[in-house]
């Protein structure tokens, strides 16, 4: 397994095929191709947790699975050129501004860019994506700060680093995940594949 | 049909459309009609002709589940697609799925596979008129340097 280099990259994204052709799109400066990532911007689409009184969230209880996912967002839709205020300590999910679409070959990791790190903000925890992804990337955005930060849909404020993999080749079984070519930033959705049906064994609920 | 089907009132809803299907018909033809002059009254004009190359190329991202925003142009940026290309090549596509799905799959994967179009053709939108006006500033700040 290797980082992609910028010319790799280019490679991959001047591929003919649309099926193992690595799509970032749009780019709308050559300047976000970095010597080994791609800068990626914030979208306008959010949601924004609201707050609950809750003792915890159980996630090996699906009950607790429900309300976290039907009652404890808000979806917002940000206007280009207008601000949006990330106060200390929140944590709010956001949307890449590109979609993205990584071939059989690849896959890509998300980071903060230094700067905006450097501020106390966080753009992305769950951060490895699979090849055979389709769609815009959910970004974690937390203010780890101690003031408040603005942001503006279009920012640049994370990076995709691509790695190459070996073993896989055109047409093996890629990614098929819960998230089916997303374009909006996404809640958290447990127990929609199989591998989830294990949580309730872990939690209290069974034994009970 | 009326989708979801876990909904519980789809039974009355689609009783009530079927019993006035006729009638909403005639009044939906008629509120196309009003559309299409009051439009050509505002723009007085025929609406530009459509690229067909720009909607093949459209048509070809959407099959692979691409985002129909751009036609490329041997550069890295490509160009961002007319809204009039994007909203053709989506509307024919949606009826290739329809003529797809036809009878064979229940309603759930036409409805998914619908959705999904909607998702990629109101994102197509977003972007590519971003793009545009991002070009446009970017062009406009050059030039005045």
């Amino acid at each position: 397994m290797s980082v992609l280099s910028n010319v790799e990259i280019r490679n991959r994204i001047g591929r003919p095929n649309y099926k193992d052709k690595l799509i970032v799109t749009p780019l709308l400066s050559e300047k976000q191709i970095g010597t080994a990532s791609i800068d990626i911007r914030l979208g306008s689409s959010i949601i924004v947790p609201k707050k609950t009184y809750v003792e915890s969230h159980d996630m090996t209880r699906r009950k607790s699975v429900r309300q976290v996912e039907r009652k404890l967002y808000d979806r917002v839709r940000l206007r280009y050129h207008s601000k949006f205020i990330l106060h200390p300590d929140e944590l709010i999910l956001g949307v890449t501004f590109e979609y993205i679409c990584l071939p059989h070959d690849t896959f890509c990791s998300v980071t903060s860019r230094s700067s905006w790190g450097r501020l106390g903000l966080v753009v992305a925890t769950a951060s490895i994506v699979q090849p055979g992804f389709k769609g815009s990337l959910t970004l974690e955005l937390a203010n780890l700060s101690n003031s408040p930060v603005t942001l503006y849909p279009g920012l640049l404020v994370g990076q995709l680093v691509f790695y190459d993999i070996a073993g896989l080749r055109l047409g093996d079984p890629v990614y098929k995940g819960r998230y089916d070519c997303p374009t909006e930033a996404g809640r958290p959705q447990f127990y929609t594949q199989a591998i989830d049906d294990e949580m309730s064994y872990w939690g209290q609920e069974e034994r009970s | 049909m009326v989708l979801p089907e876990t909904d519980s009132d789809r039974i009355i809803i689609r009783d009530a459309f079927t019993a006035r299907l006729a009638i909403i018909k005639e009044a939906f033809v008629r509120f196309l009609d009003r559309c299409r002059r009051e439009i050509l009254q505002k723009f007085e004009a025929d609406f530009p002709s459509i690229n067909a190359r720009e909607v093949a190329e459209l048509l070809r991202r959407l099959e692979a589940d691409i985002l129909p925003n751009m036609i490329p142009d041997n550069s890295l940026l490509g160009v961002p697609a007319h809204l009039r290309a994007i909203l053709n090549a989506s509307a024919f596509y949606r009826q290739y799925v329809l003529l797809q799905h036809g009878l064979k799959e229940g309603c759930k994967e036409t409805f998914e596979d619908l959705q999904k179009i909607e998702r990629l053709t109101a994102k197509a939108l977003e972007v590519s008129y971003i793009q545009r006006d991002f070009n446009k500033k970017r062009e406009g700040h050059v030039s005045s340097e």
